[in-house]
């Protein structure tokens, strides 16, 4: 994996910082030097995941690229609670066009650089997973094929948060939004056949792709980091949960994104050129229904009838995760 | 120089001398060998610094255009009819954010049904986008408004839509005079930013505007479109000193000033009229023409003053609103002392050739008084009242466009 | 006497220990000793002692609770005389517990320390009459520590042959010339720790066979279980459910016993003769009181004196502690006696009393986040092999290295205990935590937090908890504090209820101290000018002080800023104002207009006006560049008596 747990401390290297870790292996988030880039002040809800896994990666490369570093933005939460004029909360260069075509605005802006001579200034992309899996798709593989020198980061709540969570191609089944009512014989989001955009990304065999979640901190920064180490087009696809739109207690955003890992549901791992280089191993295996349980999305699982046959394809789907990315230690 | 060469490649030519940066390039007919033309030169080095980029989609063109721009490089890219609107999300984006972008428009006809051939429905369809767009009517005009267009939109802070002709200018070789580097250098200055994305100063653009302030925001777009009416003589006047020719500008007017008849039209077509009224004239008919460069921002008073005293105007238009009836008339009767006297002319849609023979026509109707106040040239009424009867006779009728041609038979088809 | 203690504790501390949910309880105890054998093997000395008192104190025992009685005392500034009976310091820590668990040569080093500070000692000592001795000194107050070391006899029908012994003779045998003779077989009557310690030591003595007679069954013998577990692992043979009696010259009988339904052992008539050469009573001790015999009005029950919660006797200046007061009899207990009673005789010594700080709230398991702690099973202490451990005094149980000692150190899961692991200043969506930097822990900026939680569901020692946030009714001032900490430090407390509504709920506790001086207020300076009050508003005005802001200049608006009245802000040397400020300036408008009055601010700086801008307020507000634009929009009385005291 990306770093070394550092063993024999009260906290390993799970926690944000650790005082008896050496300087360079403290976490970016950890220093009072972090940019912050997107600063405090932002309209986003309580406990938004989003909101801290963009604090999170640009801070990182902002560290990786000495803040040598310009960030184009999808629309959608993102762009919408951290600037609306005259505020913003940016410390980068920082430009929104559309919902679906960051991606290439992207690739403007580094093509922009590579003429003028300035390849120190790196180029980031962000977007939710609707502008992302969905709307700007089209832009996103144009990118990856053309290998423009853009990291492109898709923070995945798994819906249209922004516009009142509504379904997006990266919604999970059985979830509910307000397109997939939880109503009728099949409550909630059909079992679809998924877009698994990671996996896309490297059919493309672009030199690096990662995912990430809110709830591993290090791990995050250090794909960020690897990342910035390649030339060309790389994506990182990093889990961010939403209180408002699964149905949890704002305070539960870090230890849902954690469940998703734990139970398999959301497989954090890394690939070069294609090919996985790696996973991040489950520490604590959990059983879907730990991860379903707190989040009123799935409520319909629970009660009035209990759905274990949905569950139980749920944990199927983790089950078939942990075993293709060999989650577990004990995994060969 | 003067070369013998094809509209497009002289486009490319001109562009290249505009020292453009990024360049986005997606084929559609009849545009493609423009950039095709740009891409050899850069591939071969003849065009550097530039970063020729083939991107998947029209939507990506604009949109890389928009980053490239928006990151202070001098951004440029070429499209037409399905193309530009398949990139309009992003056509309004670069103008709302002020993004200087250069962007040919090869005009062709918007399908269903599909059509590759000229007419100027694609154009006027983004006419209220934002941009600057210019007509040119030869293809010496056009190469010149590219060099012309570069300077007008960094100065504004507004992009530039260059629009000829598709196949009638795009694919006719021609003899044109091509500027030298140096020319071109000493006209048009190095791209000065109003706004760039560099993290040694950082600034957030294209945030949301609210109700406070969005009408503010979009009043100074207009404003930048006034201003440009007074630019766009000034520097077509210095271009023609700097090189010899009139391009450009706002209107052309074309033995108008006696005129009792004025026909008002953009692009190629002012060749044909221009004879037609030559031989008009030499009838004795007082019939003059206006060509109008600019068309948006929409030179009201220029046109007003060239309409001048002519008792009737004929605008004669290579599209239509669907239901209304001419765009360009609608714009010509804000700046006609009589709109009444405003007579439309709906001609050359989808490629249909426009004759001398029909044009002196419905000249000579409309200035006898006998014409409607809108015309389509040349319609084969016949096959529309068939057209119409089988719809009545009939509820599952078919694609029309199919029965029409099966209709009016192969033979007639044909292009005359 | 960490090295001490380190051996000899039987430390409860672990058995409350967090950790051992998680796997294994910390190894606090094996971690204390290697410090107390660090500073033994480094030579590190204690602080200087606070300057002398001018009082004394006389310790009686050089026991446990004693010597830390007397290094508490030395280090508050008395000077302290402790008096021992016997021949050497230690007590029951050298008389009572075995050299293999304890070493003579660390026994002395710890004592030594103590001495070092100034304390002095007298051996061979014996205070009989402590009100004499302390007449006598003179001293100020006196702590007695004597221990128990009279052995409890039981009656046993012996042969006048017989070798009955009592544990207290036998173990302090060991520490002079002469060890005890005990013979081949040795049978210990008892079931405590003694018993195990002189089943032990007969074996280590070179007896081939030491049994231990206890009349009920393991599981409710007093000796811990893990003494019992090295003493069977030693060949220390224990017969259950049995009593001795009668003894012979070489053998004893003994009576089975059966545990009747309320689990007492009740004899069966049932019996058995067993070989011995000696028998040992391990029944319990007894306090020697004759030095007390002479005090009137002391309080004894059952052999032990009484004390009162400040370990003082019913006669001043008299304090007791150790075993010879009512309390479980272990080193631990008596050595914490010493502590409190020192701190009770500082406070008495001074005409005070001694308050103990408040505790804190127990930081339970429920609270931590372990998700965070890596997986650290406790580290094994290395143990003596079997045949030194059976033929020698040597320790058996031995120390931690340094790796390990700092390993097992670390597994600590700091329970409600900020330890600076940073994860609510990353985990904050809204930067709103500040980091202060090492040793200082963090603040929360409550202009941006938004009272989603995440910080204290993430923080592992669970140090941070949520308290709703109070919405008062304006000019209401600040009720409580809002500011509080959990457990772990000396902050203070949030009032009891139940947790307010998540979206109410914004100020939550802060894991930093927060100083008062940090509380800044916002004193407020006001000067009138006819019917107009001009008002100073100075410094920074946010979150920290804008309850005492609002609570003040709510006081002038109800006052001057009605029926016609103004105020006026002069905001000239406000250097920032954040939301919660601006708030204030709403409330204190809305307060006005609804007096018929008028505010006016007066004399922005930059950034202020910039705030104001961009909070629209100078929309709300008549904003004017100077005072007396202000004054002279209020009226024309107010203008002319601000000119008047100008040229004043």
């Amino acid at each position: 994996m990306s770093f070394q747990p550092v063993k024999f401390y009260q906290t390993g290297t799970f926690t944000v910082g650790n005082r008896l870790l050496p300087d360079a292996e403290r976490s970016v988030q950890s220093t009072v030097r972090r940019h912050n880039s997107l600063n405090s002040g932002h309209r986003a809800c309580q406990g938004c995941g989003e909101a801290l896994g963009a604090r999170y990666a640009i801070d990182a490369a902002m560290e990786a690229t000495s803040g040598q570093l310009i960030a184009a933005n999808a629309t959608g939460c993102l762009e919408v609670f951290s600037t609306p004029y005259p505020e913003t909360s940016w410390q980068i260069p920082w430009v929104h066009s559309l919902f679906g075509n960051t991606a290439a605005v992207a690739t403007g802006i580094a093509a922009a650089m590579r003429v003028k001579g300035r390849s120190e200034v790196r180029v980031v992309a962000q977007g939710g997973d609707g502008g992302t899996t969905d709307i700007g798709f089209g832009c996103l593989s144009g990118m990856f094929e053309r290998n423009d020198d853009v990291l492109y980061i898709c923070y995945d709540n798994g819906g249209y948060m922004n516009t009142g969570v509504q379904r997006s191609s990266a919604t999970p089944p059985a979830a509910r939004t307000a397109t997939t009512m939880a109503v009728g014989p099949t409550p909630g989001n059909p079992f679809g056949q998924g877009k698994d955009l990671p996996a896309i990304a490297m059919a493309h065999n672009i030199p690096y792709v990662a995912t990430a979640t809110v709830s591993e901190l290090r791990d995050l920064e250090a794909k960020v980091r690897r990342a910035m180490e390649f030339r060309g087009a790389r994506y990182l696809h990093i889990l961010v949960p939403c209180p408002l739109g699964w149905g949890h207690d704002s305070a539960l955003t870090i230890r849902m994104a954690r469940l998703a890992h734990e139970s398999g549901i959301f497989p954090v791992f890394e690939a070069e050129s294609g090919e996985v280089t790696g996973a991040s191993k489950i520490r604590r295996q959990v059983p879907v229904e730990e991860y379903l349980r707190p989040q009123k999305r799935y409520a319909h699982l629970f009660s009035p009838k209990p759905r274990e046959d949905v569950i139980r394809r749920i944990q199927e789907a983790a089950d078939k995760n942990i075993r293709k990315y060999g989650l577990l230690e004990t995994t060969p | 120089m003067l070369k013998q060469t094809e509209g497009s490649h002289a486009v490319a030519e001109a562009v290249a001398l505009c020292r453009p940066e990024v360049i986005c390039a997606y084929p559609i007919s009849p545009q493609t060998h423009i950039v095709e033309g740009l891409g050899e030169m850069v591939k071969s080095g003849e065009l550097a610094p530039c970063e020729f980029i083939n991107v998947e989609s029209e939507f990506a063109a604009m949109s890389v255009a928009i980053g490239a721009s928006a990151a202070g490089a001098r951004a440029y890219t070429a499209t037409a009819s399905q193309g530009l609107l398949y990139m309009a999300e992003a056509v309004f984006n670069a103008a709302g954010m002020g993004l200087p972008i250069v962007m040919t428009v090869a005009n062709r006809a918007i399908g269903a049904p599909i059509n590759i051939w000229n007419d100027h429905t694609d154009s006027m369809s983004q006419r209220d986008c934002g941009w600057i767009q210019l007509f040119a009517e030869t293809n010496q005009e056009a190469l010149d408004l590219h060099i012309q267009a570069f300077r007008l939109a960094e100065e504004l802070s507004v992009p530039v839509m260059v629009c000829m002709d598709g196949f009638i200018l795009t694919h006719a070789y021609e003899r044109v005079d091509m500027p030298t580097q140096a020319q071109v250098d000493a006209y048009l200055p190095p791209f000065q930013p109003r706004q760039v994305l560099d993290p040694q100063e950082p600034v957030s653009m294209g945030a949301m505007v609210g109700p406070e302030a969005f009408t503010e925001v979009r009043y100074l777009a207009h404003v930048k479109q006034m201003q440009a009416l007074d630019l766009i003589p000034a520097w077509a006047e210095e271009f023609r000193q700097a090189f010899g020719r009139d391009s450009g500008g706002l209107i052309h007017a074309y033995r108008t000033e006696d005129a009792d008849t004025i026909v008002v039209a953009l692009g190629s077509v002012l060749g044909t009229i221009k004879d037609t009224v030559d031989a008009l004239r030499e009838q004795g008919h007082r019939v003059g023409v206006l060509g109008i460069t600019c068309f948006r921002p929409w030179p009201t008073a220029a046109i007003r003053q060239a309409l001048g005293n002519a008792k009737k105007v004929i605008v004669l238009e290579k599209a239509f609103g669907v239901g209304l009836g001419g765009i360009v008339s609608a714009n010509v009767r804000t700046s006609s002392g009589s709109p009444d006297s405003v007579y439309t002319v709906i001609a050359g849609l989808g490629g249909r050739p426009i004759t001398r023979d029909s044009l002196a026509r419905i000249f000579l109707e409309v200035e006898a008084g006998t014409a409607p106040a809108l015309t389509f040239l040349d319609l084969n009424r016949a096959a529309v009242d068939r057209a119409l009867a089988r719809e009545r006779e009939t509820r599952r009728s078919g694609p029309i466009a199919e029965a029409l041609l099966r209709d009016v038979g192969l033979v007639t088809a044909q292009l005359r | 006497m960490p090295a001490v203690m380190g051996r000899v504790c039987y430390h409860p501390c672990e058995g409350s220990c967090n950790r051992a949910q998680l796997d294994s309880a910390v190894g606090i105890n094996s971690v204390e000793r290697f410090l107390g054998d660090e500073a033994i093997k480094r030579g590190w000395a204690f602080d200087d002692p606070a300057p002398y008192s001018g009082k004394r104190v006389l310790v009686v025992g050089a026991g446990p609770s004693g010597l830390s009685a007397a290094y508490h005392l030395a280090r508050l500034g008395h000077a302290v005389t402790i008096r021992e009976a016997g021949p050497m310091a230690g007590g029951m820590m050298r008389f009572g517990i075995p050299s293999y668990r304890l070493p003579r040569d660390v026994l002395d080093a710890e004592v030594r320390r103590i001495l070092d500070l100034g304390v002095e000692l007298e051996l061979n000592a014996r205070v009989d009459d402590i009100l004499e001795a302390m007449a006598d000194g003179p001293f100020d107050a006196a702590f007695l520590a004597v221990g128990a070391h009279i052995a409890k006899r039981a009656y046993i029908p012996a042969n006048e042959a017989a070798k009955i012994l009592d544990a207290v003779q036998v173990l302090r045998g060991m520490e002079g010339e002469e060890k005890p003779l005990l013979g081949r077989r040795v049978v210990v009557y008892g079931g405590g720790n003694t018993a195990i310690d002189v089943a032990r030591t007969a074996k280590r003595l070179g007896a081939e066979e030491a049994m231990i007679v206890y009349r009920r069954t393991r599981e409710k013998m007093p000796a811990h279980d893990f003494e019992v577990q090295e003493a069977l692992e030693e060949g220390v043979l224990i017969k259950w459910l049995s009593t001795i009696k009668q003894a012979g010259e070489q053998s004893i009988t003994i009576e089975k016993m059966a545990l009747d339904e309320k689990g007492v052992p009740q004899p069966t008539g049932e019996f058995e003769t067993l070989e011995a050469d000696s028998v040992v009573l391990a029944l319990g001790q007894d306090v020697d009181l004759s030095l007390l015999s002479r005090v009137p009005d002391l309080e004894v029950t059952d052999g032990v004196v009484k004390v009162g919660p400040n370990m003082m006797t019913s006669h001043p200046g008299v304090f007791a502690g150790g075993d010879m007061v009512p309390a479980e009899r272990t080193v631990t207990v008596a050595i914490g006696h010493g502590k409190k009673a020192a701190r009770h005789i500082d406070a008495w010594l001074r005409g005070g009393a001694w308050q103990p700080g408040e505790k804190h709230e127990v930081a339970e398991f429920g609270k931590l986040n372990t998700w965070y702690y890596s997986d650290a099973s406790k580290t094994v202490r290395p143990v003596l092999d079997m045949q030194k451990r059976i033929t020698s005094f040597d320790e058996v149980v031995m120390a931690l290295d340094e790796g390990t000692a700092l390993f097992e150190a670390r597994r600590c899961l700091s329970c409600g205990n900020c330890f600076e692991c940073d994860n609510c200043y990353g985990v904050c969506p809204d930067n709103a935590v500040i980091k202060l930097g090492p040793g200082k822990r963090f603040r929360f900026n409550y202009d941006y937090c938004k009272g989603c939680g995440v910080c204290a569901a993430e923080c592992p020692c669970g140090a941070i908890r949520m308290v709703p946030e109070e919405i008062r009714p304006p000019g209401r001032a600040a009720a409580g504090p809002r500011i509080v900490r959990a457990a772990g430090g000396r902050g203070r407390h949030a009032p009891p209820g139940p947790r307010g509504r998540r979206r109410l709920s914004r100020a939550f506790s802060t894991i930093g101290p927060i100083q008062p001086s940090e509380r800044e207020k916002m004193a407020l300076q006001a000067r009138r000018y006819a019917n107009a009050l001009v008002v100073d508003v100075a410094g920074r005005l946010d979150q920290d002080n804008c309850d005492a802001f609002r609570a003040d200049l709510m006081v002038h608006v109800e006052q001057s800023a009605h029926d016609g009245g103004s105020v006026v802000l002069d905001l000239s040397g406000l250097e920032y104002v954040s939301s919660a400020g601006l708030r204030c300036f709403m409330l204190a408008y809305r307060q006005a207009k609804a007096q018929h009055g008028r505010i006016l601010v007066a004399a922005l700086q930059p950034m202020v006006a910039e705030i104001f801008e961009i909070s629209h307020f100078n929309l709300v507000f008549q904003v004017f560049p100077t005072v007396r634009e202000a004054l002279a929009a209020a009226s024309s009385d107010a203008a002319a008596s601000y000119d008047k005291a100008a040229v004043a």
